[in-house]
């Protein structure tokens, strides 16, 4: 409803504005929530109500510690250190995602040449990739049988590794990251005004002065609100993380190990939940600089 | 001279992007059509691994498209109508309700998943049925669904065209099904 509906619907509002009031307020009403009302349920029932549930679980005490699980995780080093990793490794991997497909998209967006296409399609597609699927990719690179230890191999008459390390996440963090900074770095050149390019240039700014002062700030509101996104895909990827190795300590595979290994069921709430206010915070943030741009975790 | 060579730089850093891309994927094709993938190329391309896939993994694939379809389906029959109603709503309540079906996206799957399994887990029958990953996959995708519907209805001026409708004696059966063609 308008703000034409809270006025009085008086001779005056009705000239002055087309009424968006046809018929009595409270059968529209009704009907909206009507409509709203199967969403509403499923969302209430299978989410809203499980995720409560897993709030206050979460506040239940850890069986070897004896104080809640969430009191738990910030007193122990091995909760810590794994939080630390799990956030240090998203920012790298958004950090340098955000670089390689900033440079690669404003090139992409800016410049006319045989094959462009290709190069955009190549780029673009493992966007649609699930998680097991870039983890076995990430093997593919770096396994035992990986193009860089037939490489190795061949060069020096040794296998080089890094799939089943952190090394190997960044990798995979980073392949899924690149195609969703490129599509929303592209756009966002798109839109750029590029008078304000030629206006630059003209007073005498040369290439680099045009992209620092005119381009990035141009575009930083997408870069942050891309760079969000990858970071909050990254805290909860899962299905990579469990195809490279489920010792490493990061939090999605904690709260698994938590969960099947030591039927911990207060400690894997209380992570989950830390892991959901992370990323529910960094796509708040993400969607408040962008507008309109959904995440999707992978 | 130098907007060339500035040029040839991107484009090939572009084409490292590219190839770090493109070549895993190439890699895990290619193993998936050689004959032996520790000998290499040299034992030959074969389409057995795919037969083998197929046969092993035949019911598997088609419970995935199974529950996308239901998905897509449900997804359908509650995120146009809920969207229609957010159109419908005050602005304050539709902004509270959208941000409240965004939370199963903004939270990882996994949180997501271990709420659900911890909830309804108990009961054997649902746990153990498809129709268990489909309650999850329907959380995730509804918001999707229901964006995309509701900024169409917004730019196809919909309260507005509605209106006229009404206003001319359309009922809300009429004004419905005009609405989902123009919508569809």
């Amino acid at each position: 409803m308008t703000a034409a509906s809270k006025q009085p619907s008086g001779a005056a509002s009705y000239l002055s504005r087309p009424s968006t009031m046809v018929g009595p307020a409270r059968r529209k009403r009704f009907i909206a929530l009507f409509a709203l009302l199967p969403a509403l349920v499923i969302f209430c029932a299978f989410w809203l109500l499980p995720f409560s549930r897993l709030i206050m679980m979460g506040a239940e005490a850890d069986p070897s510690s004896g104080i809640s699980a969430y009191l738990t995780i910030l007193t122990h080093r091995q909760y810590l250190i794994s939080l630390a990793t799990t956030v240090g490794l998203s920012l790298v991997v958004s950090l340098v995602a955000v670089a390689i497909a900033g440079v690669a998209g404003f090139f992409l967006a800016r410049q006319r040449f045989f094959g462009k296409s290709i190069l955009v399609a190549i780029l673009t597609f493992p966007l649609a990739f699930p998680g097991v699927v870039v983890g076995f990719l990430v093997i593919m690179l770096g396994g035992r049988q990986g193009a860089l230890a037939q490489t190795s191999l061949w060069l020096f008459g040794e296998r080089w590794m890094f799939a089943y390390s952190l090394a190997g996440l960044f990798i995979g963090y980073l392949y899924f990251s690149i195609p969703r900074v490129i599509t929303t770095v592209m756009a966002a050149c798109d839109n750029l005004d590029r008078s304000l390019e030629e206006a630059a240039r003209s007073l005498g700014a040369n290439t680099w002065q045009v992209t620092k002062d005119v381009i990035v700030p141009g575009i930083a509101p997408a870069l942050l609100s891309t760079g969000a996104i990858c970071f909050a895909t990254s805290m909860g990827a899962f299905g990579t993380a469990f195809t490279l190795g489920t010792r490493l300590s990061i939090l999605p595979l904690n709260i698994y190990g938590e969960f099947t290994n030591y039927a911990n069921f207060a400690m894997a709430a209380a992570l989950s939940v830390v892991l959901g206010v992370i990323t529910w915070m960094a796509l708040s943030l993400a969607r408040r600089l962008a507008g309109g741009n959904l995440g999707a975790s992978v | 001279m130098k907007s060339h060579l500035r040029f040839t730089l991107q484009l090939g850093f572009t084409l490292l992007v590219c190839l770090f891309m493109i070549v895993p994927v190439a890699m895990s094709v290619m193993a998936g059509l050689t004959e032996n993938y520790f000998v290499g190329l040299e034992s030959g391309l074969t389409l057995r691994w795919v037969d083998e896939v197929w046969q092993l993994y035949a019911d598997t694939i088609w419970l995935s498209i199974k529950l996308a379809l239901a998905c897509l389906l449900i997804t359908i029959l509650i995120g146009v109508p809920a969207a229609y109603g957010l159109l419908r709503s005050r602005r304050r309540w539709a902004n509270a309700i959208e941000e409240l079906l965004l939370l199963p996206v903004a939270v990882p799957g996994l949180a997501t998943a271990l709420a659900l399994l911890l909830a309804y887990g108990s009961y054997r029958e649902f746990r153990g049925s498809w129709l268990f990953i489909l309650v999850g996959h329907v959380l995730f995708t509804l918001p999707f669904m229901v964006r995309a519907v509701l900024s169409v209805m917004q730019t196809a001026k919909l309260p507005q065209l509605e209106e006229a409708a009404a206003s001319l004696g359309a009922s809300f059966r009429q004004r419905f099904s005009g609405w989902s063609s123009l919508t569809v």
